[in-house]
């Protein structure tokens, strides 16, 4: 038994996911990211400390937690219900909420608990080639507590995927974590070292070192990924810079995530600021010429290889 | 000339079996009649569309080859007794009581003259929505009640309004 | 000597074979033509009852019924072609005609698409409708002016003292007279006819079984004839004698029937000019003078053995859920044989299999309107199997497995109900592949069955591995043994959210209003102190509606053996023909009688809210919970968002463990109370969860439940929990696997709603393929599996469209709970129940394509 302050938080167990790597997989989203991407999807898991979360939606305006919250920081009148600078994040008020109005998020989960929930799907992992995914949030910020919980994983062979934003320190995680993954998504999201530092608030010389590595290392099958949002990774320059790092890196392909404007609400939701980000899903024929623009880089990155070579 | 006479006669029965007559008497009395209508009025009523009945059989020989051979006792009432009426069928003729018989075939009980007057006005008196609604509770054979509901619609069959 | 089944075909699918233009044709017209009542068989049945004097007389014997079924048997119309039929008109149904060459003569009414009439049970609730129903909005069904009278006048008044309900009812009174002194005292039929606390079948069929046609296939009547008299002679038992004899009657009836229809196929010919026509006749006349008579010599012979013996059980007794069993089995011969001499092709088998689909379907049930808004939309729910082991454990799937199911992948029909054995092991996954991609095509079917774990359960019961193996489905979902098994599986219908109704009420019912007493007092609940002593007064309830559904069942039995007797069905049966006893008398080898649950997942959760909120937590006195239900949960509306809210209250179907616990103690106690009755013919009773359109007939008559389910509203079908306490599918599959087959001997529905996508087919399937497994594996024997499951694969924009225009969507198939239906059939309420089910995606549920972009080196 890990004490709890030892523990991440984790924010959901997402199963029966068919989207987050091959076959029928569970994912377990932890909660705490060195990145601060402003176009986040997953706010939730951005910071490693438990939040509570408002949602209109589902509130049916009866007051109860306003009763309970002990710093009198609720007020059914206004419109985040939370008043954030007098609420300590104690969660009374997430009990007393007859709904998902207002929820908490993030739960402690000991290694042994976590591992066996993951494992009650595991005749549908194997007959899907499925498995488990670590998700977040960044999940190699726990190093020892993700270690643990995959050799404990790895015992049933279940098979593992990490998604990841490349921001881990390379040799604890070559150590802890590598040994038991079967395949990383890896996202690279922005080429130009001072955008990166401007939209994620970290610069990205150590994510790219890293990816470099683990390709080179051949250790495992890594899969990068761009996830697109209009006007800041969907540019022309930026998609361009990276497939040319990816082509160098070695890389076989990539994959394009398409724009997820989810961490709006989410941030409405937190009672943070609102991010100045596009609003809606791409449409079919916005996402359909970022394609086929990005068809055309490849084609040119291929002639350029072709004329380099010859 | 007879068969005009005939249907001229009956056409208002009828009415007071199928769709159309709640529309119809709506329209003349306006809905409170339907609350005036309880205790001794509605008594009087059901025992009026049963009289009524009667007097089709009486009057059409094709009608009356429903009871030729048909021997049934019916008793229908409210809750409270405050309502009853009693219809007897036995050799080719069909004869109303106003009071209760004991040896029904057949007991219809309804749960307050209101639920009586909901299954009268209804759009096809069909005693199964009724005990669905738990408006009535029946005692003893079904079948009788069935053969009932095939006479009532017969006659607004044979009067075309069916 | 028996060929051993195999797979020699190549494309499973079997794709490049499509319906043939007689098929099309006949599809067409099926769909096209109304139903229409047919009074031959009531007006021969009555007539036949007069003149014997069987009205008149105390009890009626199995050769009184063989007699009267001969008689229907040798007097009714042949007809080997149907020549017009009803279909929608503007104000009234309009005639139309049409020329149709089926391969098999014969059909179970006079009409092209029938509904036979069986007066002797429950055809006289139709009776105040008959000049309406042509002109009904749900289900209408089209009769002639002179019918109408025939019914009216000769037939019907006839049996207004003598059909089941009525004898049962007169038994009632006799008995509690000589108990109680009490006259006209019938607490029995009166709990039936409440209406909301439980359904029998018995006074409206004996059915729900399977019959074994392989000795006719084989043997032939003529054959089994000349057994039976033999046996005849061997006994010196009277009651044998009679038995032996009524046999050879109603097989000496169906052998005319054919010959009947043979003599017309051939009349037929002689005024046909087609020679391609004519040569068709000509052969159904050559077919039906030899068989059922003589063995079958070809796959299609077999067909009609069977088809032939299939009519005349519909001349004996209603069809509901009475199922063919294991036809790629039993025909499997004759199919190799004709296929190995050439003298069929995989074409023209499954043009016969298409034809005989249709013929199975050429009957509708009778049921009276108010049943139509409540339980509407049924067919005769006959099932098919097809797939798993047979005796010996080998698995028998073969080419005629995946004939049947392009036949029934072409057809999209709601009968036959086509049921698939699975025995889950690594090399018949490509069977499972294909039986998840007919799903998909045709939206709705074939249910899947776990062989391993309804072999387990039936052998809890008590059959030998050897009839388990050979289990057929009956009905919906049933598990039984091909003809050994008479389960009567529907015997009972409960409506399990009565019991928590009289529970909560002490006795009472909110339908009834408060002041009757209907049950027995178990306590105020509101003086209850712990979650225990609830139990115990709901166990109490159970036990309660247990003893009177049995007893009533029970009743009606003994008048089935007193007036009903089944030479037919007993001809096709294994013990009846050994112990010269008839199937109503006990003479089945395994005799059960089963009950179905509905409201099983409603009563679960709503005893795990009373156990969180009542009693662990205290959030809410019992008092204020009930006043919440009086009101609807207008007014509490925090307490009904609590309680529905499956983070904070437990819920079946999402995990949790004390959820979980409270289903199985359910079906444990289910299991026990029911168990320990002995049934009429000397066996137990059986239990199972599936529940046909009842939960949506139940629900619309309930009020608000603790589980915060509002009053009126639906509840949820089979063994599914209810829809949306939770996203992910797993979760829900594992609580159901982990359920102890054992106490579910009578058949499961889980009911599964899958949104169909335009993506990728085989990455869809690898998903549905593999749900399947996880969901049926025992997990290394930690639980028993998932017994069966069942599938609805249509957008929910198709389902919302096809609510508001019918006619477009008019084969539009779904799986209600347990058997298929025509969606349009439904009534509203149900229809809501599909569209509100949880759906889940059987692959991203994004149509983009993901595929990553190679990179250039």
């Amino acid at each position: 038994m890990l004490q709890r302050s030892k523990l991440p938080l984790i924010v959901d167990i997402k199963r029966n996911s068919l989207e987050d790597g091959p076959g029928i997989r569970s994912v377990v989203f932890f909660k705490g990211c060195p990145l601060r991407c402003m176009f986040c999807h997953s706010l939730e898991t951005q910071e490693p400390w438990v939040e509570i979360a408002f949602s209109s939606k589902e509130c049916i305006k009866c007051g109860k937690c306003a009763d309970t919250c002990p710093n009198g920081a609720i007020d059914v009148d206004f419109l985040g219900r939370i008043h954030r600078d007098k609420c300590v994040r104690c969660g009374e008020c997430t009990i007393t909420c007859p709904g998902n109005g207002l929820r908490l998020i993030g739960t402690y989960y000991q290694v042994e608990a976590l591992t066996e929930i993951l494992l009650r799907d595991l005749s549908y992992y194997r007959y899907s080639g499925g498995g488990v995914t670590l998700s977040g949030g960044e999940c190699t910020i726990y190093p020892d507590y993700v270690g643990s919980l995959l050799i404990s994983l790895k015992a049933k062979a279940v098979h593992i995927v990490l998604e990841t934003s490349g921001y881990f320190e390379y040799n604890t995680f070559k150590q802890k974590i590598l040994p038991y993954i079967d395949l990383v998504y890896y996202d690279i999201k922005i080429a130009d070292p001072r955008a990166h530092n401007k939209y994620i608030g970290k610069p990205n010389q150590r994510i790219l070192k890293n990816f470099c590595r683990l390709i080179k290392e051949k250790r495992v099958e890594v899969r990068p990924r761009i996830p697109l949002v209009p006007g800041i990774t969907a540019t022309r320059e930026n998609l361009s810079a990276i497939v040319g790092f990816l082509c160098e890196a070695g890389a076989d392909d990539v994959t394009l995530l398409p724009y997820n404007p989810m961490g709006i609400e989410m941030a409405v939701n937190l009672g943070r600021q609102k991010p100045h980000i596009p609003e809606g899903f791409m449409k079919p024929d916005e996402e359909r010429e970022v394609y086929s623009m990005f068809r055309t880089i490849l084609g040119e990155k291929k002639k350029m290889g072709a004329v380099l070579v010859s | 000339m007879r068969s005009i006479l005939k249907r001229f006669l009956l056409r208002p029965i009828p009415y007071f079996f199928t769709d159309i007559v709640g529309v119809y008497i709506a329209r003349l009395f306006s809905r409170s009649l339907k609350k005036e209508l309880s205790g001794k009025a509605t008594d009087e009523f059901l025992e009026l569309l049963l009289r009524g009945m009667d007097l089709a059989f009486y009057l059409s020989k094709g009608y009356r080859k429903n009871i030729r051979d048909f021997e049934g006792r019916y008793l229908f009432k409210t809750a409270d007794n405050l309502v009853a009426a009693s219809a007897i069928f036995k050799d080719g003729d069909m004869e109303v009581l106003e009071d209760v018989i004991d040896d029904w075939d057949i007991m219809i009980t309804f749960k307050d003259s209101e639920a009586l007057l909901a299954y009268i006005f209804s759009k096809d008196q069909d005693i199964l929505d009724s005990i669905l609604a738990n408006d009535v509770e029946v005692e003893g054979n079904l079948n009788y009640i069935y053969k009932f509901g095939f006479m009532v619609r017969d006659l607004a069959h044979k009067l075309g309004v069916g | 000597m028996d060929k051993e089944q195999q797979v020699a075909i190549r494309d499973l699918s079997l794709e490049k074979y499509d319906l043939t233009k007689r098929v099309s044709y006949l599809k067409d017209i099926y769909f096209r033509a109304m139903p229409e009542i047919c009074i031959e068989r009531p007006r021969i049945i009555t007539k036949f009852h007069e003149n014997s004097g069987l009205f008149k007389k105390k009890s009626i014997t199995i050769l009184d019924k063989a007699r009267a079924y001969r008689d229907v048997l040798e007097r009714r119309t042949p007809i080997v072609r149907h020549s017009c039929s009803y279909e929608k008109g503007v104000k009234k149904m309009k005639r139309f005609k049409f020329k149709e060459a089926p391969l098999f003569a014969g059909s179970t009414t006079s009409k092209f698409k029938g509904v036979p009439l069986y007066p002797e049970f429950l055809a006289l609730a139709l009776w105040p409708e008959l000049w309406t129903i042509s002109k009904r909005a749900s289900n209408p069904f089209h009769i002639t002016d002179n019918e109408v009278k025939k019914l009216n006048y000769e037939i019907f008044p006839h049996w207004i003292e003598n059909n089941i309900t009525e004898l049962a009812r007169k038994r009632c009174y006799e008995e509690n007279l000589k108990k109680y002194g009490l006259n006209k005292h019938d607490p029995e039929m009166k709990l039936l006819e409440r209406l909301v606390i439980f359904l029998a079948s018995k006074p409206n069929c004996i059915s729900h079984t399977i019959p074994d046609f392989s000795k006719a296939i084989k043997q032939g009547l003529r054959q089994i004839i000349k057994d039976v008299k033999k046996k005849k002679e061997e006994t010196s038992e009277d009651s044998k004698k009679e038995f032996y004899t009524a046999i050879s009657e109603v097989l000496e009836g169906i052998i005319t029937y054919s010959k009947n229809l043979a003599a017309e196929a051939e009349k037929l010919a002689s005024k046909e000019r087609d020679p391609v026509l004519k040569k068709e006749l000509l052969d159904i006349a050559e077919i039906n003078s030899h068989v059922p008579e003589y063995p079958a010599r070809t796959f299609r012979e077999g067909l009609t053995t069977i088809w032939i013996c299939w009519i005349a059980i519909h001349l004996e007794n209603p069809n509901v859920g009475l199922s063919l069993g294991r036809l790629d089995q039993v025909l499997y011969n004759l199919y190799r044989n004709d296929i190995d001499t050439n003298k069929l092709t995989i074409e023209q088998a499954i043009e016969l299999i298409c034809c005989l689909w249709l013929k199975i379907g050429d009957h509708v049930p009778a049921i009276p309107d108010a049943g139509e808004q409540l339980f509407g939309g049924s067919g005769s729910n006959q099932a098919i199997t097809i797939g798993g082991v047979d005796k010996n454990g080998k698995d028998v799937v073969s080419d005629l497995t995946y004939v049947m199911l392009r036949a029934t992948e072409l057809m999209k029909l709601r009968d036959p109900n086509l049921n698939a054995r699975y025995y889950q092991s690594e090399k018949s996954r490509d069977y499972l592949r294909r039986l998840c991609e007919v799903n998909i095509n045709t939206g709705a079917t074939p249910a899947l069955h776990n062989d391993k774990a309804v072999i387990k359960a039936l052998v809890h019961k008590g059959e030998t591995v050897e009839q388990a193996r050979d289990y057929g489905v009956i009905g919906c979902v049933e598990p039984g043994s091909n003809g050994r098994f008479y389960g009567h599986t529907a015997a009972i219908l409960l409506n399990l959210t009565s019991a928590l109704e009289l529970t909560l009420f002490n006795g009472r019912h909110r339908h009834t209003g408060m002041d009757l007493l209907i049950s027995t007092e178990s306590g105020d609940v509101t003086t209850f102190t712990t979650f225990e002593e609830f139990k115990a007064a709901f166990e109490k309830q159970t036990r309660w509606l247990v003893e009177q559904t049995t007893n009533l069942n029970n009743i009606l039995g003994r008048i089935h053996q007193d007036f009903y007797p089944t030479p037919i069905l007993s001809a096709f049966f294994e013990g009846p023909m050994k112990k010269g006893k008839d199937l109503i008398q006990g003479g089945a080898m395994i005799n059960s009688s089963g009950a179905t649950i509905i409201g099983l997942a409603d009563v679960a959760d709503s005893l795990s809210a009373i156990q969180r909120v009542v009693f662990e937590e205290r959030a809410t006195s019992f008092a204020d919970l009930l006043q919440a239900l009086e009101s609807n949960f207008e007014g509490y509306e925090f307490l009904q968002k609590r309680l529905m809210n499956p983070d904070k209250t437990p819920k079946y179907g999402n995990e949790n463990s004390a959820a979980d616990a409270n289903v199985s103690w359910i079906v444990e106690l289910l299991d026990k109370a029911f168990g320990e009755k002995m049934n009429y013919r000397g066996g137990h009773y059986r239990v199972g969860y599936w529940t046909m359109t009842n939960h949506a007939g139940f629900g619309r008559l309930m009020k608000a439940l603790p589980n915060g389910r509002k009053a009126h509203e639906n509840f949820t079908s089979g063994i599914t929990p209810v829809s949306g306490v939770t996203p992910y599918l797993t979760k829900a599959l594992n609580s159901v696997a982990k359920q102890p087959v054992g106490c579910l001997s009578n058949g499961i529905a889980l009911n599964l709603k899958y949104t169909p996508e335009h993506g990728n087919k085989e990455k869809m399937l690898d998903n549905f393929v593999a749900s399947v497994e996880g969901y049926f594996d025992d997990a290394n024997g930690e639980r028993d599996g998932g017994m069966e499951i069942q599938f609805n694969i249509t957008t929910h924009d198709d389902f919302v469209n096809a609510v508001a225009n019918p006619e477009i969507y008019k084969e539009l198939l779904v799986r209600v709970s347990g058997y298929t239906a025509y969606f349009k059939d439904l009534n509203p309420q149900m229809q809501k129940e599909i569209i509100d089910r949880t759906e889940y995606l059987l692959s991203t549920g994004k149509a983009r394509d993901f595929a990553p972009f190679p990179l250039p080196k």
